[in-house]
């Protein structure tokens, strides 16, 4: 009983930027709202085991979503470079490669639409490390100090990782 | 365009509010999930009927792959009067 309580806030408390943050990584408004419910089940069957002194909870939980949500993007890469041979078995569940249509992001204006998908589609290229601080640091805002905190690494360690991710999105974008 | 005003682009993602019955949803699967879990008696049961298959397989094996002693053989050649060279004409 207690547990469903302190669960219950928990989910209050991070429901809206465990659900943005799914949403920056999967792009997908009904991939990051399943994505959302299966952290907040992960969060519930290991909230026994989070300890206080080890991060704070925000940082717990958020690891765990970021987590998941790099799961379930390698799983769909999988997918995709086993797609071709799903096809030859005519396999119901066929991987079809991700469009830049197919980004479906509730939180950006008719305005900015094709300059910021243009650009998430290349920020999905970047390794997952650079990713993660890209969607920290630009698009949730976060100081470098939170970052390193969430990703467990130093801030020194979060400034390289940005400006590699910096001059990785520039080759690209100017290729 | 310079690459920071590139990724400054970014900052304009608003925060989007999460659909609605989040939390009823997450329990409905929860709920679905604890149903769906085995029971430890019968996963305790399978552990012990995979150890017995594993252990009646490793004996069979063993049985069948003690090493003949060349006494054995020996024996079996005299008994049958097996020829013990290549000579097949007895010539």
């Amino acid at each position: 009983m207690k547990v469903a309580l302190v669960f219950e806030s928990v989910f209050e408390a991070y429901q809206q930027s465990i659900y943005n943050l799914s949403l920056h990584y999967l792009q997908q408004e009904e991939d990051a709202s399943d994505a959302t419910q299966e952290i907040f089940i992960k969060v519930y069957q290991n909230l026994h085991q989070y300890q206080p002194e080890a991060a704070s909870l925000k940082t717990w939980v958020y690891r765990i979503a970021i987590n998941h949500c790099l799961d379930l993007l390698r799983k769909k890469k999988t997918k995709k470079r086993l797609g071709f041979v799903l096809s030859i078995f005519a396999f119901q569940d066929t991987y079809t490669a991700p469009q830049l249509t197919d980004i479906q992001h509730p939180g950006i204006a008719a305005e900015d639409k094709e300059a910021i998908h243009q650009l998430l589609h290349i920020i999905n290229t970047l390794p997952e490390a650079q990713k993660t601080a890209i969607i920290l640091a630009k698009i949730e805002s976060r100081s470098q100090k939170e970052v390193a905190e969430i990703m467990g690494i130093t801030i020194k360690a979060v400034e390289s990782l940005l400006q590699r991710a910096k001059t990785n999105l520039s080759k690209k974008i100017h290729r | 365009m310079p690459i920071d005003n590139h990724i400054n682009l970014l900052k304009n993602i608003q925060p989007v509010d999460p659909p609605p019955f989040l939390l009823a949803k997450i329990k409905h699967r929860m709920a679905n999930t604890i149903t769906e879990t085995v029971p430890f008696q019968w996963m305790l049961a399978f552990c012990i009927v995979g150890a017995m298959l594993i252990l009646i397989n490793v004996g069979i094996i063993s049985q069948y792959n003690t090493p003949t002693t060349s006494g054995d053989i020996k024996d079996l050649v005299n008994n049958w009067q097996l020829s013990t060279n290549n000579t097949i004409y007895n010539e």
